[in-house]
């Protein structure tokens, strides 16, 4: 009886040992194609059945890249919007989380409601008004209209807010006595204490952002502020043939930025997330 | 009704070796608690027994039979667990009800055990409650009818009380005490409190360090205690254990409670001077400054700080433990030693 | 620094530290405020105020033309299409979503070859941290009908190819693939983290309950998850709602209208053909999905849920 069991418990080991490699075979090969086709020759995409991975790899494939799109304008272009949303907004959101934590005012209640009400309402439903506004103020095809829209994060601001409240008022009321200003006892003191929360804000603005496809199409249709991820799309045209290997290599200088950070951060990231979740 | 057999049992986690060859017998009917401090291996002894814990080494028997492969609900044991662990989405009823689904009993027996159950324990009118909106005596009850509805041939408890204040502690013990004389079910009990294992068990098993130190009834680990661990382990405030100044590092034990506060025959006399009080009501406890040492004594006897007095020990009420802390046999020559060491009379 | 100055400012004026507390306050406040103002509020507000005017982009006066927009949403095929493709689209997605990623994490959640389950959690997530671009257009050639790897490997196994985008009947279950592939890691891990606030001593009660599996999963552990997936298939739910990036790069709306989704149709209507009053009525529609949903949650939320 007690070696029946072992035996049993093992081999249910290996059955859920073999599903698992199943799972992490279906998540992961799609990512083995897209580097296995970025270097591969066209040819090669176009055999059948398929080449697992090329004969020599076609390094040359991501120069290619670089001369049928500039990517470096769309790289340069995603680094500024990216870089600006998430530095621009703690400028913004700080002081709004902080004052709705440890301020009291009549209109408080109405402000977070428009925060809650910011998280859900989505861009896809503001788009076409913001579009028509910025039209009108000749913002079309300008970093602003990429990044103004974002530094009111009202994720980070309802993050932030949650964070602040924990901070004890005895801390603040101290440095009051001490003469320290709202702005200082906001910058030097409640900011460092919620650094981790800033840090996942951060992380995950600069992930959403870098990201954002939909805002860039609405927002600009001229190839000197088009981010990257419309980029690679313009490698995928409808007149030539597809020239599948090149429009891997571009994907997968969309992905690597991504995936490097992941692969830092990955706990990090993954807690961010957690917490954006769970609220 | 059954009897619990550990032999050889030892526990490790990776390289670390928390219990190591135990031998255990748990009699029959009994109300037997395991007790000792944090991290001495009582908990982990008792879910060795449960199932819930793997043996690495060695064999439990429960009624003759070795469970060690035998998963934790078919042991025909239940458990109740020290935060109650109840089913948080499920009404008081149900909590009761589930395991008895699971063993496949009809629908007018549970009802049957259910309602008589709860008579006892007292919870007919919770049955439709929520956890959450039970409080902490509530939902341990609702913890012991859970165990109690699967009529198991042992009852197991991990440190059940001790989440409840001082008062409803004082009454589940009572309770509990209860339970077991008109059931007469075999109960195993955690716990590090050494009040509770004296007023309810029938065998303490006093554990440290993933041994047994002692195993014995109340009364025997009261007065006969093996080693000074197991003197200062139980009584409030501890015994007594100073230096007996003699060759081979003799130590001498006595609780505060034989303590006379005056000169006595056939025993030790020892110039003290009282240093503190405190006073409980009925009894005083004394802190004495002795040429010996601080010695802790208990009486109902009233008298003020600072009084210098003789205070005495009978032979009787004296423990004597050898160089390596165990007890060793009172002979008339150590009697003599003590006596010309400490002054006292012989008479 | 113009703010300093006003801090300044205010000392002087105010006199009282309450009063300066609250104006200091709202200024903090004050630059989110107008941000969410400009850019959530206002644009709801004008969302429904073009809805009610014709002409296109570029009119300066367009005509005020009452509810004729949402009559011609009404009567159009199209859009009764799209709101049927949005609604199949959402149900398919969220519903294999949510049974995968409970399933996957309860899965991953055991303490069988636990190193695996750090490998597959890892795996299963990192889609999500990558742009609808970059997996739409993986994808698209994945599922290529010529060459695609999936279809290559169906046809050298002896199978036909699969129509996958290139078929009105198989375009809106293939997009819907490409989704569930993409989220399902985020799901999995709110939920693994709903799991692993189970108290342990629980399943243990259940272990000496003699309970099996399965009846286990279901009657405790699910019970006790049910706040996060009730909430996470609310998320799943709008997200759904919202979906276009995969639908622009993957299938333009076709073949055949398959895949036209509310916010392509939005997104068609203000571009392609010009009529941004249209599309802004198809926004209040959308507005109005979204704002049903979120309000079903609240209630159910109320109801239904075990919380500890």
């Amino acid at each position: 009886m007690n070696s029946n069991n072992q035996a049993m418990d093992k081999v249910k080991t290996v059955i859920d040992a073999i599903l698992k490699i199943f799972l992490i075979l279906v998540m992961a090969f799609p990512f083995f194609w897209m580097i296995s086709t970025a270097l591969q020759t066209l040819k090669e995409t176009l055999q059948v059945p398929p080449t697992l991975w090329p004969a020599s790899p076609q390094f040359s494939n991501f120069a290619e890249v670089f001369k049928t799109i500039p990517v470096d304008i769309y790289l340069k272009n995603s680094l500024i919007v990216c870089t600006s949303v998430v530095l621009l907004q703690f400028l913004i959101i700080v002081p709004c989380a902080y004052s709705l934590a440890k301020y009291d005012y009549k209109a408080k209640p109405v402000i977070f409601g428009l925060v809650l009400l910011g998280q859900m309402i989505p861009m896809q439903l503001t788009f076409l008004p913001v579009y028509l506004m910025f039209s009108k103020a000749g913002l079309i095809n300008t970093y602003a209209s990429l990044i103004v829209p974002f530094i009111s994060n009202p994720f980070g601001i309802f993050m932030l807010r949650q964070y602040f409240m924990q901070v004890p008022t005895e801390i603040i009321e101290a440095a009051k006595l001490d003469n320290a200003s709202d702005f200082k006892i906001m910058f030097k003191i409640m900011v460092p204490m919620v650094k981790s929360a800033l840090i996942t804000i951060g992380l995950l603005s600069f992930i959403s952002n870098w990201n954002n496809y939909f805002w860039a199409l609405i927002m600009t249709n001229s190839d000197a502020i088009r981010t990257l991820p419309i980029g690679i799309t313009l490698l995928k045209s409808s007149e030539t043939l597809d020239r599948w290997n090149i429009i891997m290599a571009g994907n997968l200088l969309l992905v690597l930025p991504m995936l490097v950070l992941y692969i830092f951060a990955s706990k990090k990231i993954r807690n961010a997330f957690v917490y954006s979740g769970i609220k | 009704m059954s009897s619990i057999s550990l032999k050889n049992v030892t526990k490790a986690y990776g390289d670390v070796v928390v219990i190591e060859d135990l031998d255990l017998e748990i009699k029959s009917g009994s109300f037997t608690v395991l007790v000792g401090p944090s991290g001495c291996g009582k908990s982990t002894t008792l879910r060795m027994i449960t199932g819930l814990e793997k043996v690495t080494k060695g064999d439990i028997f429960i009624d003759g039979v070795r469970v060690n492969d035998i998963a934790p609900g078919k042991r025909d044991i239940s458990m109740v667990f020290q935060n109650y662990a109840l089913y948080p989405t499920m009404t008081v009823r149900d909590n009761i009800e589930f395991g008895l689904i699971n063993q496949k009993i009809p629908k007018e027996e549970r009802n049957r055990r259910i309602n008589e159950v709860c008579n006892i324990v007292g919870l007919t009118e919770y049955l439709h409650r929520m956890p959450a909106n039970l409080s902490g005596g509530q939902r341990q009850r609702v913890a012991l009818a859970r165990s109690m509805v699967k009529e198991p041939k042992v009852f197991m408890m991990d440190e059940p009380l001790s989440n409840l204040d001082a008062k409803l502690r004082a009454a589940m013990r009572v309770e509990l005490i209860n339970m077991h004389k008109k059931m007469g079910t075999t109960f195993v009990y955690v716990t590090h409190d050494q009040v509770e294992a004296m007023s309810m068990a029938t065998d303490i098993v006093l554990m440290d360090e993933g041994k047994i130190i002692q195993q014995s009834s109340p009364s025997e680990l009261y007065h006969n205690p093996n080693c000074i661990y197991t003197a200062q382990f139980v009584g409030s405030p501890q015994t007594n254990v100073i230096d007996g100044h003699l060759s081979n590092e003799v130590k001498l034990g006595f609780r505060p409670e034989r303590v006379r506060m005056y000169e006595i025959e056939n025993g030790i006399n020892i110039l003290a001077k009282i240093a503190t009080r405190e006073m409980l009501g009925a009894e005083i406890i004394y802190s004495l400054e002795t040429q010996y040492g601080t010695i802790m004594a208990k009486s109902d006897k009233d008298l003020p700080t600072d009084t210098e007095l003789k205070v005495g020990v009978e032979y009787s009420h004296m423990y004597l433990f050898g160089a390596d802390t165990y007890r060793i046999p009172f002979t008339e020559e150590l009697k003599a030693n003590i006596t010309d060491v400490f002054g006292g009379d012989k008479s | 620094m113009s703010k300093k100055n006003k801090h300044l400012e205010i000392q002087s004026v105010a006199g009282s530290n309450e009063k300066r507390e609250k104006l200091i306050g709202y200024l903090m406040a004050l630059p989110a405020v107008v941000l969410l103002i400009a850019f959530t509020v206002y644009p709801l507000f004008y969302l429904f105020y073009r809805s009610l005017y014709g002409g296109s982009i570029i009119t300066r006066e367009p005509k005020f033309v009452g509810i004729d927009n949402y009559v011609a949403l009404v009567e159009s095929r199209d859009f009764g299409q799209v709101l049927r493709n949005t609604a199949v689209y959402t149900i398919i997605t969220v519903g294999l979503t949510m049974v995968l990623a409970i399933i996957i994490a309860v899965w991953l959640n055991g303490k069988r070859n636990s190193k695996l389950n750090n490998i597959a959690q890892t795996f299963i997530f990192t889609p999500h941290i990558i742009s609808m671009v970059s997996v739409s257009t993986l994808f698209l050639w994945l599922m290529d009908s010529k060459n695609g790897f999936i279809n290559s490997v169906l046809v050298a196994l002896g199978f036909e190819p699969y129509t996958f985008l290139s078929s009105p009947d198989t375009a809106l279950l293939s997009v819907s693939l490409v989704s569930v592939w993409k989220g399902l890691g985020y799901y999995v891990l709110l939920i693994m983290a709903a799991l692993q606030n189970i108290p342990t001593s629980v399943y243990e009660a259940a272990e000496m309950d003699d309970t099996p599996p399965l009846r286990t999963f279901f009657k405790i552990t699910l019970p006790m998850i049910s706040p996060t997936i009730l909430f996470i298939s609310v998320v799943a739910v709008i997200a759904s709602f919202r979906v276009f990036d995969s639908i622009n790069i993957m299938t333009g709306g076709g073949p055949l209208n398959s895949t036209n989704t509310l916010v392509y149709y939005i997104y068609d209507f203000a571009y392609t053909y010009g009529k941004p009053g249209q599309a802004c009525a198809a926004g209040i529609v959308l507005l109005v999905f979204v704002c049903i949903v979120t309000y079903v949650q609240f209630l159910v939320g109320k109801k239904r849920v075990h919380y500890q």
